[in-house]
């Protein structure tokens, strides 16, 4: 309960003071209290993860939008509308996915382990490669 | 143009790698799940983010303002592709300003379809501007990546000194030799009575004076002076200035010579100028409608740049200063170099006048005693300045915040009409 608190106390407070930098340590806040939830709760796969998935990043995108805009036009508040929700609806579909790929048994082993760990360190990698500063 | 990362991007690729690591080290793949949209954003922003290709161009509907007047403007926008709220500032020098716009201007384009948009511009100051620069930003559809860049390119737009009303001019005391509107010494064909003379053979009979002629028992004639052009320097003191909150002495000094220089050429003599200050500046005495434009111009590139360097006349090319042409300095009096070489340019022997833009509208004594005491010193070195150019024979005319230019004229004429100019 206390992180999920926490993360909404400092979801609060980054957008009455306009400070960007504490919306992601909100959502990671959320996302611990729910992480936190599921250690000291069932055994079995939650099927509500794609929900809150969904939730969190609907969040996420409100969150950024009303601190970066600087006017809203009636039409481009529409358009924004239309990208948070088809999000929240991939995030829905996507996380349904890898849920359900979550119940598959593979067997384990440190092996995949370390590949998941590998591969999740290189998407990374290469998302701040593409990210780099680019001058055109 | 520089692409970026916007804020969100980070965020998201730290909340993914979070949340799949954390997924792996909990043994909860639900964290996985939680972390799954965030790591589609990234993908969907990255596959469809494009690179924008922004035009973007002001016209105007003229090249030439005066100061004080308002100027259309047309911000003509296109792009390539969609474009969602692009953010525009449009940049402007000092002396320029958009009137009733809030920046950042939001504006959404379609593909191919060029937007205009139409604005006013109030021309505050005199000076050469280039409209059109301005600087934009771009997000992609998710606001994971931003484009910046900037338009540098601008259309000019000069911006021309208003004039002061001058009901009359300094009459020079030499006048040249060509037809102009100055009376001249010299006797000829013209219509200000000079003289009367005994009729000889070949005068004309309407110039035979009958009343005279009657009273001394023989003809005699008028004799008339003559109307000659004259030549005018312009002489702009660009040392220094002192700076208010909107305007300084140089604005006031540029007013002013652009006023003389255009009354001076209605009148058909020619006009030169000499900008003397951080960068010597000069335009060799010319007559007509041309001669306006060029001085105009070279007004408007006037500016203060600070300069150590002793300079005196002799940098002046001689054949701008020509010898019998009236010089008219227009000068704050804040620098030494300019005063010095004005008492050179008296000791030489030139037809000098003054017209003294008064910094005491734009300094304030500062509040203690000893500020006070400064102050009314350097105003006790200036009246001493005054009189170093009276003494010489120079007038000087104040302009300040109360008077008119005219007025100023009118001072130095009456100096003028009073002091014997010593002729050799």
């Amino acid at each position: 309960m206390a992180p999920g608190v926490l993360g909404l106390v400092a979801l609060g407070a980054g957008l009455g003071w306009g400070l960007g930098g504490l919306v992601p340590w909100a959502l990671v806040a959320l996302g611990g209290g729910y992480a936190g939830s599921l250690l000291v709760g069932a055994d079995r796969l939650d099927g509500f993860a794609p929900v809150y998935a969904a939730c969190l990043i609907t969040v996420g995108e409100l969150a950024y939008w009303s601190l970066g805009s600087v006017r809203d036009e009636p039409a481009g508040v529409l358009r924004r509308l239309l990208t948070v929700l088809t999000l929240a609806l991939a995030g829905l579909v996507g996380g349904g996915l890898v849920l359900a790929s979550g119940e598959l048994n593979l067997g384990g082993g440190l092996l995949l382990e370390t590949a998941g760990m590998a591969a999740a360190v290189g998407a990374m990698a290469l998302v701040a490669l593409l990210a780099g500063r680019r001058r055109g | 143009m520089t692409r970026s990362a916007g804020p969100k991007l980070g965020a998201y690729a730290g909340l993914t790698a979070l949340g799949l690591l954390a997924a792996l080290a909990l043994g909860l793949p639900e964290l996985a799940v939680l972390a799954a949209p965030f790591a589609l954003a990234l993908v969907a922003g990255f596959v469809l983010a494009r690179e924008p290709h922004l035009k973007a161009a002001v016209e105007l509907d003229r090249e030439r303002a005066l100061e004080g007047e308002s100027v259309q403007a047309r911000l003509v926008l296109s792009a390539a592709e969609d474009l969602d709220e692009v953010e525009i500032v449009l940049e402007l020098r000092e002396g320029l300003a958009f009137e009733e716009l809030e920046q950042p201007l939001l504006v959404s384009l379609r593909a191919g379809e060029p937007q205009e948009l139409h604005l006013r511009l109030v021309c505050r100051r005199w000076g050469a501007y280039a409209v059109g620069a301005l600087a934009f930003r771009v997000h992609d559809r998710f606001r994971l990546l931003r484009w910046e860049g900037t338009v540098k390119r601008g259309t000019p737009l000069k911006v021309y000194p208003r004039e002061e009303a001058l009901r009359a001019l300094l009459a020079p005391l030499e006048t040249q030799v060509y037809v102009g509107n100055q009376v001249a010494r010299e006797k000829g064909e013209g219509i200000e009575f000079a003289d009367l003379r005994p009729f000889v053979a070949g005068d004309r009979i309407r110039r035979v004076n009958w009343r005279a002629s009657a009273r001394r028992d023989e003809l005699w004639v008028n004799e008339y002076h003559t109307e000659r052009n004259a030549e005018t320097i312009v002489f702009l003191d660009s040392f220094a200035e002192a700076r208010g909150d909107r305007e300084s002495t140089l604005d006031v000094a540029v007013r002013a010579a652009a006023s003389l220089a255009r009354g001076y050429l209605r009148h058909k003599d020619r006009v030169g100028l000499v900008s003397f200050g951080g960068v010597l500046n000069w335009l060799l005495p010319g007559t007509g409608i041309v001669q306006i434009y060029r001085l105009i111009d070279a007004l408007l590139d006037t500016e203060i740049l600070l300069n150590y360097a002793w300079k005196d006349i002799d940098v002046i090319p001689r054949r701008t200063l020509p010898s019998k042409a009236l010089v008219i300095a227009v000068t704050p009096l804040l620098d030494e170099r300019a005063s010095r070489a004005l008492l050179d340019l008296r000791g030489r022997g030139f037809d000098l006048a003054i017209v003294e833009i008064s910094p005491l509208g734009f300094v304030e004594a500062g509040a203690a005693e000893l500020d006070r005491v400064a102050f009314r010193l350097w105003r006790l070195r200036r009246e001493a300045l005054r009189g170093r150019f009276l003494h010489a024979g120079v007038p000087v005319a104040v302009w300040d915040d109360e008077a008119r230019l005219v007025g100023a004229l009118e001072e130095v004429k009456a100096f003028r009409r009073y002091a014997r100019p010593v002729r050799a």
